[in-house]
């Protein structure tokens, strides 16, 4: 597997991410009894420029105005929502080139679940690349740009998202039309 | 999870009157009243609740980031005692045959800061050896199989010390050799006032670095979640080796810090190993800051038990004392659903 050019199918985990991929696991892997600002803060561990690490908070913030509400509530007392996109924004603080968003709407509510969808459109539309693993069909096809289905470990069809709605096998397996 | 509630939103009266803050409430007001019988009592738990508050919080660092009860963590006190007594021999001598007050200051703390940076290498030494290699290998079990090596190492350092350094006390009378000094109607000896400054300025700075610091939130972030840690970018071997570094080295400073008091012997980190484990079963495993909390707490309860029942019992009062709080909450006074090794 390789990244820009370089293998890194033996690197240990902490030092793909600071080649510039971000991860947003399923489980958010949150730390709990730390602030919101505290969490963010430790997204940035591997920036050292500290103007860089505030302009990168701002604009978590700017995403997520709820965030910047709850600046200094614990991690573990939130919603499941804010804890999305808190795990989100810290993906955000190193200003990844490419983030691994692993199930964003699972265990969310639909208005939570659009929110962050909305989010993942901003900030790919700001310039980095977002890999995004999805079973909520619907939704995802209506923002992705590019879109493959996987059936039983292989690609079977991919194309835009338009294309992909309106493909009568995805919309006879995964949609219920 | 605790259920989504926002901690500043509990009325305030609700937030202190938990069994943690009233048992806590309680010991200041019976530590205060009984300063005006004796204050020496305020002072010995003073004094002695610094050390145990270094040597647990180390204890409780360890279990909280890399979850080793560290049963070598006495060794590492061992440690401290005999490098400052090897390292501070030689230079009494000089100091006590030169006139000058500032040499005999400073005389103690070549040894004192040597053993901690032994005790700090010698953690780094300890988690390259031992529990890194066992992490590649297996993570199976990992609580019961550190136990298992930790006493391992525990037997093997008290053995090579009494090997290389023999089976007699290596002790000081005093470290700084000046007249008692006198505050609020209590003669201290100048070596027990400053292990309490030693102390105090220690675990302010640990407590800052832990808060405050960027690496000190990424051993934070560790205890809390690995796996999120290295999301961000944290090296996990760094952070384990800090971990292991930092708590030795306070386990050292603590044995050097108390060489008058214990003299060095290969057994000698028993005792504090024990009353460091008395701390961090009653504050709740892997807490931090509880466990500088209960350092106090235990050091109020022994000092109270040598006092008015008698010394033959201190160990008995502080056991008897935890299994009590541990009736009321199994998780320790500020054990908590959230693992973290410093609570917000």
């Amino acid at each position: 597997m390789t990244f820009k050019g370089q293998d890194i199918t033996k690197l240990p985990p902490h030092l793909i991410s600071q080649l510039g991929i971000g991860y947003v696991s399923e489980s958010l892997n949150l730390f709990p009894a730390m602030s919101i600002y505290e969490n963010l803060l430790v997204g940035a561990h591997t920036v050292k420029d500290k103007a860089k690490v505030k302009s990168q908070m701002d604009l978590v913030f700017e995403l997520f105005p709820r965030l910047l509400e709850r600046r200094d509530q614990l991690a573990g007392t939130m919603s499941g929502g804010e804890r999305k996109m808190l795990a989100i924004g810290r993906g955000m603080m190193p200003a990844p080139t490419l983030m691994l968003v692993d199930e964003p709407s699972l265990g969310l509510a639909p208005i939570p679940t659009l929110a962050t969808f909305d989010a993942l459109k901003q900030l790919s539309a700001r310039g980095t690349t977002i890999l995004l693993v999805e079973q909520n069909v619907n939704t995802t096809l209506r923002i992705v740009d590019r879109a493959y289905v996987l059936e039983q470990g292989a690609v079977a069809l991919e194309g835009t998202g338009e294309q992909l709605l309106h493909d009568s096998h995805v919309q006879e397996a995964y949609l219920g039309v | 999870m605790t259920a989504a509630t926002n901690l500043r939103q509990v009325p305030l009266l609700r937030r202190y009157l938990t069994f943690t803050w009233i048992t806590l409430g309680l010991a200041a007001v019976i530590l205060v009243l009984s300063a005006f019988n004796s204050p020496s009592l305020l002072v010995n738990t003073l004094v002695s609740g610094g050390m145990w508050a270094m040597m647990a919080g180390g204890l409780a660092l360890v279990f909280g980031v890399m979850n080793i009860p560290n049963f070598a963590h006495g060794e590492l006190f061992m440690l401290g005692s005999l490098t400052a007594s090897l390292v501070y021999g030689p230079i009494r001598e000089l100091t006590l045959s030169s006139k000058s007050d500032v040499l005999k200051w400073l005389g103690p703390f070549p040894g004192i800061l040597v053993a901690c940076a032994v005790g700090f290498v010698a953690g780094i030494i300890l988690e390259g050896s031992v529990f890194r290699q066992l992490r590649k290998r297996s993570r199976e079990s990992w609580v019961m199989n550190t136990f298992l090596l930790t006493a391992g190492v525990s037997v093997i350092m008290q053995n090579t010390d009494m090997l290389v350094f023999g089976n007699f006390p290596r002790g000081i009378s005093r470290y700084w050799d000046f007249k008692p000094i006198n505050i609020l109607g209590v003669t201290l000896a100048v070596d027990r006032l400053m292990v309490f400054v030693i102390a105090m300025v220690v675990i302010a700075a640990f407590a800052l670095f832990l808060q405050k610091t960027r690496t000190g939130r990424a051993m934070r972030a560790v205890s809390m979640d690995e796996t999120g840690a290295q999301m961000a970018g944290i090296s996990l071997n760094g952070v384990y080796r800090l971990t292991l570094g930092l708590s030795s080295a306070l386990a050292a400073l603590a044995g050097a810090s108390l060489l008058w008091l214990l003299p060095a012997t290969p057994t000698v980190g028993q005792a504090p190993l024990l009353v460091a484990w008395y701390v961090v079963i009653l504050a709740g495993l892997g807490n931090v800051q509880g466990a500088i909390i209960g350092g106090f707490l235990v050091a109020m309860i022994q000092q109270f038990t040598a006092y008015y029942v008698s010394l033959d019992w201190v160990d008995v009062v502080p056991t008897a004392f935890i299994i009590l709080v541990l009736l009321f909450k199994p998780s320790g006074l500020f054990g908590s659903e959230v693992k973290g090794v410093w609570e917000q």
